[in-house]
């Protein structure tokens, strides 16, 4: 007969079972590392990044900003990565109307003043004015989380991929991440899918 | 004795040839026809495992790449069934010798009776189809009709099988789907719910107001786009009546709504701000309310 032992964790949100492992893997190792943020009761791919002033982008113009994202802990069972759980506070937005828009993971300034420096990871977005409108607010920019790549600097700073924005006009854009970290010089502890993007439909 | 042996078996020999000759071709032609009835009964039932055989490929498909749903991919199944075993009929007729153009003659004028009398019936078939075609409904989704809410349990040629919240079965004709105002409440993936708070006269509206928002952002599923909506609604009878809109996952409304009018109610008592009962000021004159002053001045404890 064969014995299992349950993995679970306990936040302040609630606690999860990550279900059971068999002991003939034993000595389990098990290791904890950042991880781009999912949610709790929902697992979502995205996150919705409320900035806290909108940048006005002019055509043909180029920006480049730092953001900063919640960082989840990915949970590692032997290498093997089997589930993440959120530190801080969770909430989530729809992002576009609620028949056809996506749920995304909310990021704003409230979310981030709550959490610790170790628990917040840096993102760079470069945003390219593609379109030929004169002026395009951008006030939220959706990342593609399920694309992002976790890093490490030597200082044990959590950073994640770049972010290269294009925007085509007032209502749409694709965001997609780079394969490089935001900070250079930060070591990868995690690849998700590299060729992940998203598609703004419902604008900025 | 007059006769040979060898006459005797001769004639013994003759008579049987005259025999077998006249039953051999009655032996063979009723052999011949049940070899063809047998023949028949055997494509018949050939029709049926192959009807069988080819609506489980039909089923099993569904684990393979297809893109259509269980439901859709079900009736296919049965009208793929229904078509080969009405091959293996019509196959089964012909071998048999029937003529098949008088059967299809006389199904065609059965038909016409049949969809005079039944046109309720052809009418939940069409239906049904134009259900699956639409995709107005899938196994799974929550659907409204009228007062009664529940579950799609499966979607039919002829009916289909909702599952009230309240358990019981509830079987509707698909003319009457078709029919009816039909609120599917799981397709969009976020759904507004809405709370009426009623605050007493006395309480600090601004603080209850603050109090509920607070709430709110501290659920994790109420979600903060589409944004949640608090309005001071109105002077109802006994207090102030605040109406909270907020939007939750649809797969998590109900329980959104339990924890939120649960911790609304706990936070504003917690605060202090009371939730009143009904109020009613009742004057009373003349003889009734001297009786009562005197019955109160008499025992001031009731």
């Amino acid at each position: 007969m064969q014995n299992f032992v349950r993995i679970s964790y306990e936040s302040q949100w609630g606690s999860r079972s990550l279900g059971l492992v068999p002991v003939n893997l034993w000595p389990l190792r098990l290791d904890v590392k950042p991880h781009p943020p999912r949610g709790w009761k929902l697992q979502v791919k995205r996150a919705l990044v409320k900035l806290s002033e909108p940048i006005n982008m002019f055509k043909g113009s180029f920006a480049e900003l730092a953001l900063e994202l919640p960082v989840d802990i990915g949970l590692y069972v032997n290498g093997v990565l089997v589930g993440s759980l959120p530190i801080g506070r969770v909430k989530y937005a729809i992002y576009g109307t609620p028949d056809l828009g996506d749920p995304c993971r909310y990021v704003d300034s409230r979310i981030l003043e709550e959490l610790p420096s170790y628990l917040k990871g840096t993102v760079s977005v470069e945003i390219y004015a593609r379109f030929d409108e004169d002026l395009v607010q951008i006030s939220k920019i959706v990342i593609p989380t399920l694309g992002l790549g976790s890093y490490l600097t030597s200082e044990g700073k959590p950073v994640f991929s770049k972010i290269v924005l294009e925007v085509y006009g007032k209502t749409s854009g694709i965001a997609r991440p780079k394969a490089v970290p935001s900070l250079e010089g930060a070591e990868e502890v995690l690849r998700l899918q590299p060729d992940t993007f998203y598609i703004m439909r419902f604008g900025f | 004795m007059g006769f040979r042996r060898c006459e005797i078996i001769e004639l013994t020999l003759a008579w049987l040839q005259g025999v077998l000759s006249d039953i051999v071709p009655r032996i063979r032609d009723v052999l011949k026809d049940y070899t063809s009835y047998l023949l028949a009964f055997t494509v018949f039932l050939l029709s049926i495992y192959v009807s069988g055989y080819v609506a489980n490929k039909i089923m099993r498909s569904h684990s393979l790449r297809t893109s259509l749903r269980p439901e859709v991919l079900y009736n296919v199944a049965l009208a793929a069934r229904l078509f080969t075993i009405f091959l293996g009929v019509v196959l089964a007729l012909s071998i048999a010798g029937v003529n098949i153009g008088n059967v299809l003659l006389a199904a065609g004028i059965l038909g016409l009776v049949v969809g005079l009398a039944a046109q309720q019936t052809l009418g939940n078939l069409f239906a049904g189809i134009a259900l699956l075609l639409e995709g107005r409904v899938k196994v799974g989704d929550t659907v409204r009709i009228g007062n009664d809410l529940g579950v799609v349990r499966a979607v039919g040629l002829m009916s289909s099988q909702i599952r009230l919240v309240s358990g019981e079965l509830l079987t509707l004709p698909n003319s009457a789907l078709m029919n009816s105002s039909l609120y599917n409440v799981s397709a969009p993936i976020a759904r507004r719910g809405e709370v009426v708070v009623n605050i007493s006269y006395d309480s600090d509206i601004d603080k209850a107001v603050e109090i509920i928002r607070r709430t709110l952002w501290n659920n994790e599923l109420v979600l903060v786009e589409p944004e949640p909506m608090i309005i001071v609604e109105g002077l109802a009878e006994s207090g102030v009546n605040i109406r909270v809109l907020y939007w939750a996952p649809t797969r998590e409304f109900f329980a959104v709504r339990s924890t939120i009018v649960r911790d609304i109610k706990n936070a504003l008592e917690s605060q202090g701000i009371a939730i009143p009962y009904p109020h009613r000021v009742v004057l009373l004159k003349g003889e009734t309310r001297s009786l009562l002053e005197e019955s109160v001045s008499q025992n001031p404890q009731r």
